[in-house]
């Protein structure tokens, strides 16, 4: 069953913002924001639940630690002892110095990679996907806004639109919604 | 809004400067070596932030930043201790030029005379006893100029708005990076590097420069918190506390980024002249120092302001802050003194008392000069973007 959208289309950022800070105050609930880019404060309007991101690159960057030092243990100091610079003392711990910079970029590796991973699988964003925005021109030069009509029971979807013209769209629209799954 | 000093406040920095002298007169007598040792310490330092905050005023000139605007006048101000602090400096230069100390030996001519390192590596040629003076002189004279400069242009902003001063400004901020890039390098080695002047390393500018631009980024984060709280930049939001704190962070990783690459190197190739520097301070009783000190001025500042949350608690921010500078305070301390002392002599109290007196005396020549200017630049072409600074 398709259900009934609006799109609103913006051409700057800050009359997007405050056109959904206008949206929010008036109690209408708006699904989905799409942008080109980041729009500074539109998490906090629409009241995105705090992203969990950084926790999980936390644990990805420890891992990553964890595996640096395990590989370089087990290479130099276990299986092949090096002697190297006058440091013969076959030890992780009193050679850490020199096994900082691996640790390091071995960190910073699996953190940016296991955080890019995250990403994609929870917004379901694999290589070869359709694109779910809308509108095309939402990657390059717009600003949507989407509003379904099922979330705003008692509200005209037309009856916004004038409203939304008067607070800076550019052009309002209706649409079916696609996609279901955020 | 005009700033003026609360008499209260005024009272305790002058009991603090006095304190401070007292004990900086209690180091000379402990011995007089290491009370011209902290003498030093202070006289660095202190200019090195003043220089710093102008050095930042520069750096937003060049980059067309405006996010700082709101509260340009506290690095402008303390830009205004730069003549002061460069008075003590060139008092320790001159001390040293006249032989009254000898924390640089190498200016003693028995030393330039006899010491093999000193005649065959090239270094007589830069250490040069009247060469040292002059640079000395062109760095100080080079910097008081260009930071009043800038503070003038500023204030000309004020009285006649337009974009004149703001273009003039952006020009000789140029010329001040240019200046600063290569003197802010060559004075750490003539006043620091040369206390130890068997020993080179090619980062140490670097990684003295990383060492107080945190300082001044600090100080300036813990002045704009002290007004806030006292009422005076109601425009200020979180996101400039937010930013400050983030510099005061990112550039704690920056330091020690530095002082881990120098340290690695020369602990890698372990060659005697270099690795002698890093024996006096790990093999010696400044062996706990050094780990205290890089434990508060890399894990701390990892730990502690790593979440947004915690750089946008003022609270939490101030306490951070103030913890960040006494390690570098503890960073200055182990800089200056292995090699001026030539033997262990541990942080005493008398010396950080000698710190916190130079503090007060730079808080007030910075709260002097903040007083004598409208507390917000009136006419800069950035100011309504800093007022909606929002991140």
């Amino acid at each position: 069953m398709s259900k009934a959208t609006l799109l609103a289309k913006f051409t700057d950022p800050d009359e997007c913002l405050h056109a959904c800070e206008h949206l929010v105050k008036k109690g209408i609930k708006v699904r989905e924001v799409y942008s080109p880019f980041p729009v500074h404060g539109i998490d906090g309007v629409l009241s995105v639940p705090k992203t969990r991101i950084s926790t999980a690159a936390f644990f990805y960057g420890a891992t990553g630690t964890t595996l640096a030092l395990l590989m370089m243990w087990y290479m130099n100091v276990q299986d092949w002892p090096m002697d190297i610079g006058g440091k013969p003392s076959f030890s992780l711990l009193t050679n850490l110095p020199a096994f900082v910079p691996v640790g390091f970029e071995i960190t910073v590796l699996i953190a940016a990679h296991g955080m890019i991973a995250t990403f994609f699988f929870a917004t379901r964003l694999f290589p070869g996907m359709p694109a779910k925005n809308p509108e095309p021109r939402s990657t390059n030069d717009l600003f949507v806004v989407e509003i379904v009509g099922d979330d705003n029971p008692g509200t005209s979807l037309n009856d916004l639109k004038s409203d939304l013209m008067n607070h800076g769209a550019i052009e309002c629209s209706d649409d079916v919604l696609r996609y279901e799954d955020q | 809004m005009n700033f003026s000093l609360p008499g209260k406040t005024r009272n305790i920095l002058m009991a603090a400067a006095a304190v401070g002298l007292l004990s900086l007169v209690g180091t000379f007598i402990m011995d007089v070596q290491y009370g011209w040792a902290n003498l030093l310490l202070n006289a660095f330092w202190f200019t090195a932030i003043s220089l710093a905050a102008s050095f930042f005023v520069a750096v937003h000139y060049v980059g067309e930043g405006g996010w700082h605007v709101g509260f340009k006048r506290v690095p402008e101000a303390m830009g205004q201790y730069l003549p002061i602090g460069s008075a003590i400096l060139l008092l320790v230069v001159l001390g040293g030029y006249f032989h009254i100390h000898h924390l640089w030996h190498w200016l003693d001519p028995e030393v330039q005379a006899n010491d093999v390192i000193y005649n065959t590596s090239g270094k007589k040629v830069w250490l040069q006893n009247e060469f040292w003076l002059i640079r000395t002189l062109v760095y100080l004279g080079g910097w008081i100029f260009f930071a009043n400069k800038l503070r003038a242009l500023s204030l000309k902003e004020d009285l006649e708005g337009g974009m004149s001063s703001h273009k003039t400004a952006y020009k000789w901020s140029a010329g001040f990076l240019v200046f600063f890039a290569v003197t802010s390098s060559t004075s750490s080695w003539d006043w620091l590097m040369s206390l130890d002047f068997h020993w080179f390393s090619t980062l140490y500018g670097w990684y003295i420069f990383a060492g107080f631009f945190v300082s001044a980024l600090t100080t300036m984060l813990l002045l704009v918190l002290w007004l806030k709280k006292n009422g005076y930049m109601p425009h200020l939001n979180q996101s400039h506390i937010h930013d400050l704190a983030k510099m005061m962070f990112a550039f704690s990783i920056f330091w020690t980024y530095l002082w881990f690459s120098q340290y690695m190197l020369i602990w890698y190739s372990n060659i005697p002249e270099e690795i002698n520097y890093f024996l006096e301070r790990f093999s010696t009783g400044y062996q706990p120092w050094m780990v205290l000190m890089l434990a508060i001025n890399f894990a701390f500042p990892l730990i502690v302001l790593m979440h947004r949350d915690a750089k946008r608690n003022y609270n939490l921010a101030f306490v951070a802050g103030i913890v960040v500078l006494l390690g570098h305070f503890i960073d200055m301390y182990q800089i200056i003194m292995p090699g001026a002392m030539a033997k262990y002599v541990p942080v005493s109290i008398l010396s950080v008392l000698a710190m916190i007196g130079f503090m007060a005396i730079f808080l007030l020549a910075t709260f002097r000069a903040l007083g004598k200017a409208a507390l917000v630049p009136k006419h800069h072409p950035f100011l309504n973007e800093s007022k909606q600074h929002h991140i």
